[in-house]
This record gives C-alpha cells, sequence and structure tokens, in this order.
C-alpha cells in the first residue's frame, strides 16, 4: 500500500474516495532552516555533549526550584 | 482521626498518596483506590512501542510498596461520588467496584474526610470509528499498548528487511487529542531505529497530528532565544523534521479508521484518506465514569463535573472568546468550589479553556489541542494538594495552604528522538510559565530566559536518567521526596 491524500480533481479509487497518488509535503514550503553537518555532529559528539548534559541538567534544576516556591 | 482517600495512582495520585502518608501520622488513614494493580512511567512506554524496554522495565506492582508504607490499597474502580453523604450519613463517600481477581465485581462504599480525584484520563478510542488497539491502530498510552506497538512495529521491520516498502501513520487521532508530545517522540523513536537498522529509505513515516503548527504541543508553541534572535519551537520541530525526512499533516482530525486506510479532515476543509501498514495513533482523553449524587440520591454529575467528565475546580469557567483568557482562569488550589474537602489534580481536573488558540474547521468540527497536564505540573499538583490537606487536618486549617497553578509553575520537558547511549537524541525543554502568562510577560506569554530548548545526546541521557529516578522515588526508596516532582 502506499500512503495517500486527495486533492481537488484527484481521481477515486476501488471505494469512491477521490485520492492522489503521495503525500503532499507541508514541510517543502516550510522556512525552517536544516542544521548544518558540524550542528548534526556535535549533537552526538560525547564531550561536547557532557557538557550540555551538565548545563542543561542546571537549567532544568532552576526551573524545578522556581516552580516548587 | 481523618481519612484521605485518593482516587487513581499514576503520577499525581500517587505522589500525593506518598506524601500524606509521609506528612500525616499514623493515627490518619490515607487509602489509594486504582483499578490497576500497577504503577506505569508512562513517559518511557514510548521506548517499549520500539521494543528498546519491556513492559515490566516501566511498570512495577503497587500492593508491595503501598503495604510497605502504610497506605491503605484497594484495587477498584470508582464509580459512585457522595460528597454530601447520603441520607443520614453526613461524611462524603465513594462507591467502589473492585477489579483485584480475588473479589471481581464486588461493590464498596469508602467514607472519606477528604478525596483527591486523581483518576487521570478515560482513553476515549470510542470518540473514532475503529481507533485504538481493539479497531486497526496503535498506542502507547499503556504499557501493554506499547507491548502491542512494539511486536506491530518488530513485523514492520521484518517486512522492510525483505524489500518491502511500508507507510507509517503516527500521531493523533482525533481532532481534540492533548499529548502530541509524545506522538513527536514515538515519530522520531521509529525514524531512529529504521535509520540505525538502514532501513529508512524503504519507509514512509507521516506525522498526523490536530496541531494548527508544528511544534505547537498543546501549549501554543513556544518562543526561545538563540543565537541572538527569538526563534519559534515551530521553526524548530520543522527544521527536525525536514532533517529527518518525516512528513506532516497538520490541522487534521480523524474521521474513521478502517483497515489500513484513515480519513481524515483538515481546518481547511480538505477531506481524504490515507493509506498506512502501521498506524500509532492516541486517542482523546475524557474524564473517569464518574457519577455523583447529593444527600438524597438526586444526580448532580452536572454541577460536579464539566461536560467532557473532568472534575470542576478553583478555575474560571466563564466561555469567553481566547482574547480574554488570563492566567488567573486557571486553578491555584484545586479544590472544588462547593465542597472544601473535594480535590482534583493531575489529568483528572477540568482545565477553564485550552491553551493553544482553539479552531473549527468549515464543517464545525473542533481542531485544536487539549491543554496538557501531565508529567512535572501533574506530580506537583498532587504533592501541593497533599500538603494542604495534611495543614487541614493537622493544623486546622480552613482553607487550602498552597498552591500549584500552571499559570505560576514552569515545566522541564524531555522529548525523545531516539534512544541509544552514544547514538541517541532528545529535545530538552523547559518554559515558564506553562500556561502564558501576557501581563506579567508581553509579547511571547512565557520568560525567554526560562523558556529553552535544545536537541542532542545530553538529552537522551536526561530523559534515562528521569525514568530511573522517577521509577527509584515511585517506589518510596530511602530519600524518595528529595527527588523533585
Amino acid at each position: 500500500m502506499s500512503a495517500t491524500q486527495p486533492t481537488p480533481g484527484a481521481s477515486h479509487d476501488e471505494r469512491g474516495t477521490p485520492v492522489a497518488k503521495t503525500v503532499p509535503d507541508e514541510l517543502a514550503s516550510s522556512t525552517a532552516p536544516m542544521p548544518t553537518k558540524h550542528t548534526v555532529r556535535m549533537r552526538t559528539n560525547i564531550p561536547f555533549q557532557v557538557v550540555r548534559f551538565g548545563i542543561v541538567n542546571l537549567k532544568m534544576l532552576r526551573m524545578v526550584l522556581k516552580s516548587h516556591n | 482521626m481523618a481519612r484521605v482517600v485518593v482516587l487513581g495512582a499514576g503520577i499525581s495520585g500517587h505522589t500525593a498518596a506518598l506524601h500524606l502518608r509521609r506528612m500525616l501520622d499514623a493515627r490518619h488513614e490515607v487509602v489509594v483506590v486504582s483499578p490497576k494493580a500497577d504503577w506505569n512511567w508512562i513517559p518511557s512506554n514510548i521506548w517499549v512501542g520500539v521494543g528498546r524496554m519491556t513492559g515490566s522495565q516501566v511498570t512495577f506492582p503497587l500492593a508491595p510498596v503501598y503495604a510497605k508504607k502504610g497506605i491503605d490499597f484497594r484495587q477498584a474502580k470508582a464509580v459512585a461520588l457522595h460528597p454530601e453523604g447520603d441520607g443520614d450519613q453526613t461524611r462524603g463517600s465513594v462507591d467502589v467496584v473492585y477489579t483485584l481477581a480475588t473479589r471481581d465485581g464486588e461493590r464498596e462504599r469508602v467514607e472519606y474526610d477528604y478525596l483527591i480525584n486523581a483518576t487521570g484520563p478515560k482513553l476515549n478510542f470510542a470518540a473514532t470509528p475503529g481507533l485504538g488497539p481493539d479497531g486497526h491502530t496503535l498506542s502507547v498510552c499503556t504499557a501493554e499498548h506499547a507491548e502491542l506497538t512494539a511486536d506491530a512495529f518488530a513485523e514492520v521491520i521484518r517486512k522492510l528487511e525483505r524489500g518491502e516498502r511500508q507507510t507509517l501513520v503516527i500521531g493523533v487521532g482525533h481532532g481534540t487529542c492533548t499529548c502530541e508530545g509524545a506522538a513527536f517522540e514515538y515519530t522520531f523513536n521509529v525514524e531512529h531505529e529504521l535509520r540505525m537498522r538502514g532501513l529508512r529509505e524503504r519507509a514512509e513515516i507521516i506525522y498526523l497530528t490536530n496541531e494548527y503548527e508544528l511544534g505547537d504541543f498543546g501549549v501554543g508553541g513556544m518562543s526561545f532565544k538563540q543565537n541572538g534572535f527569538v526563534t519559534t519551537s515551530q521553526l524548530w520541530t520543522e527544521s527536525l523534521f525536514k532533517e529527518r525526512g518525516v512528513k506532516a499533516i497538520s490541522k487534521a482530525h480523524v474521521q474513521k479508521v478502517e483497515e489500513g486506510r484513515l480519513y481524515y479532515e483538515t481546518l481547511d476543509g480538505e477531506e481524504g484518506t490515507l493509506d498506512f501498514d502501521f498506524a500509532m495513533l492516541l486517542p482523546p482523553f475524557r474524564g473517569a465514569d464518574l457519577q455523583a449524587f447529593d444527600r438524597h440520591g438526586d444526580e448532580i454529575t452536572s454541577d460536579v463535573f464539566a461536560p467532557n467528565g473532568f472534575l470542576k475546580v478553583d478555575a474560571n469557567y466563564t466561555a469567553k472568546p481566547f482574547e480574554e483568557w488570563r492566567a488567573e482562569d486557571w486553578p491555584r488550589t484545586y479544590v472544588t468550589p462547593k465542597y472544601p474537602n473535594l480535590f482534583g489534580v493531575g489529568i483528572a481536573f477540568a482545565p477553564p479553556h485550552p491553551i493553544s488558540r482553539p479552531r473549527k474547521s468549515p464543517k464545525g468540527t473542533v481542531i485544536s489541542p487539549a491543554p496538557p497536564r501531565t508529567g512535572m505540573p501533574s506530580g506537583l499538583m498532587g504533592r501541593q494538594v497533599a500538603r494542604s490537606i495534611a495543614d487541614m487536618i493537622q493544623k486546622g486549617a480552613t482553607t487550602p495552604t498552597h498552591t500549584a497553578s500552571m499559570a505560576e509553575m514552569g515545566a522541564a520537558c524531555v522529548a525523545s528522538a531516539g534512544a541509544g547511549f552514544r547514538r541517541g537524541t532528545a529535545a530538552s525543554m523547559t518554559m515558564f510559565p506553562v500556561v502564558p502568562d501576557y501581563a506579567k510577560f508581553p509579547g511571547y506569554g512565557r520568560s525567554l530566559r526560562e523558556t529553552t530548548g535544545e536537541i542532542g545526546l545530553a538529552g537522551h541521557w536526561i530523559k534515562h536518567m528521569l525514568h530511573l529516578m522517577f521509577i527509584y522515588k515511585a517506589k518510596g526508596r530511602p530519600g524518595w521526596f528529595l527527588v523533585p516532582e
């Protein structure tokens, strides 16, 4: 089976339902930036992530303490 | 001697029960009524659903924990509430029906001095014909559902390994669903598992959501400071979808599901179908099926509960347009307006309105996320209500002494985007407050200093650490109360 989604004027399947051949990619027109190779690599770079682990935990701890008070 | 009854043993109810037992001396009783025998760390169910964990790694039996703590556990389902008592009996009570195998179906009336309704959600698969494990889609809402989903996902992997192409649809199964974050997590865990196995090219992954735009997560989206600019969770989330090649259909309401095919409509008025080989769609929630009666036996369910079955508490339920919503509308003490000894916490309380802007399709179908109230806010409500009740019992307070408004608390959220000690990633997010307060934080509704987000392996380590910490805490192991909610 393949994913289908209707578009105006699309053909109909055996059940009479309007269908198109592919799922339109809503994100094709998105202006969201793609990460660079460096950014993606750093997301799993262990020494860098050890540092981020400490920083993110501190941020979360600050949030938790603020909310508990 | 006072008796506090807690209905439900999820994150909110279990937290309240443990704190009450810790704070109240032994003369007072703490009773927990829950239809389920096990506690479940639900945030890790997504890892069960891809086969990374087993059901037993995310659950444990409640009875031994409660026996050790001196909490009276009744494995039963609450069915009727008598907040004014019944006839000559002026003490409030709740009728329960046992689900414990040895007492299955037995009905009992449990009297209380204080009641906390923490029944959580009823998984309303019936709202969409064909939705759910009894229909044609899968779920990760419970550990049992997640194990079934893992079996189906393993079958998808076998087909991909044989060279077949597969279409996987993951998201929400109704226009009013909440918990889009869990659907997001499961989407990217599936994508990660397939990529790690070298099977990604043969799989089409489609995220189907009721969010108006990606990154809404039922909280109206977020704004972050990043590299000297203010960016949005929409751009941030869309970036991840583009990078991982996951397609998205947003603003959608699933009308019905048949074997291998679902029908949906969108806010733009389009109607269509989507064929799938594998579909994990979360259901909408409603309150537990609890009826309420006054002391004369007349039904007062509609006075005590909102139409969606959630308990009305100290919120402002006046219907008003989005532009007039205020942070002050949200409840602070979670006590019901009419009964000072009846509280509702976690998913069981009725929110005054959504957080995301409500929208309808041209046909009048509501397609906008319900407000999330799980995880950290849920645990915090349970603890604060427990503290209020302890003060009312032991210090003679006549009104609740502690608050936990979602408009005054923040939340830390770690959304997994793939598991693995070296290759895993997760989005680590903090937001303050959960409910935007445009009077206090003009422009964005939240503190830009306290609202943050980043993706990386560190997030995966944190999510795994939270898994271990919260199961330790829920088991009531030494020092459990030092682990914050």
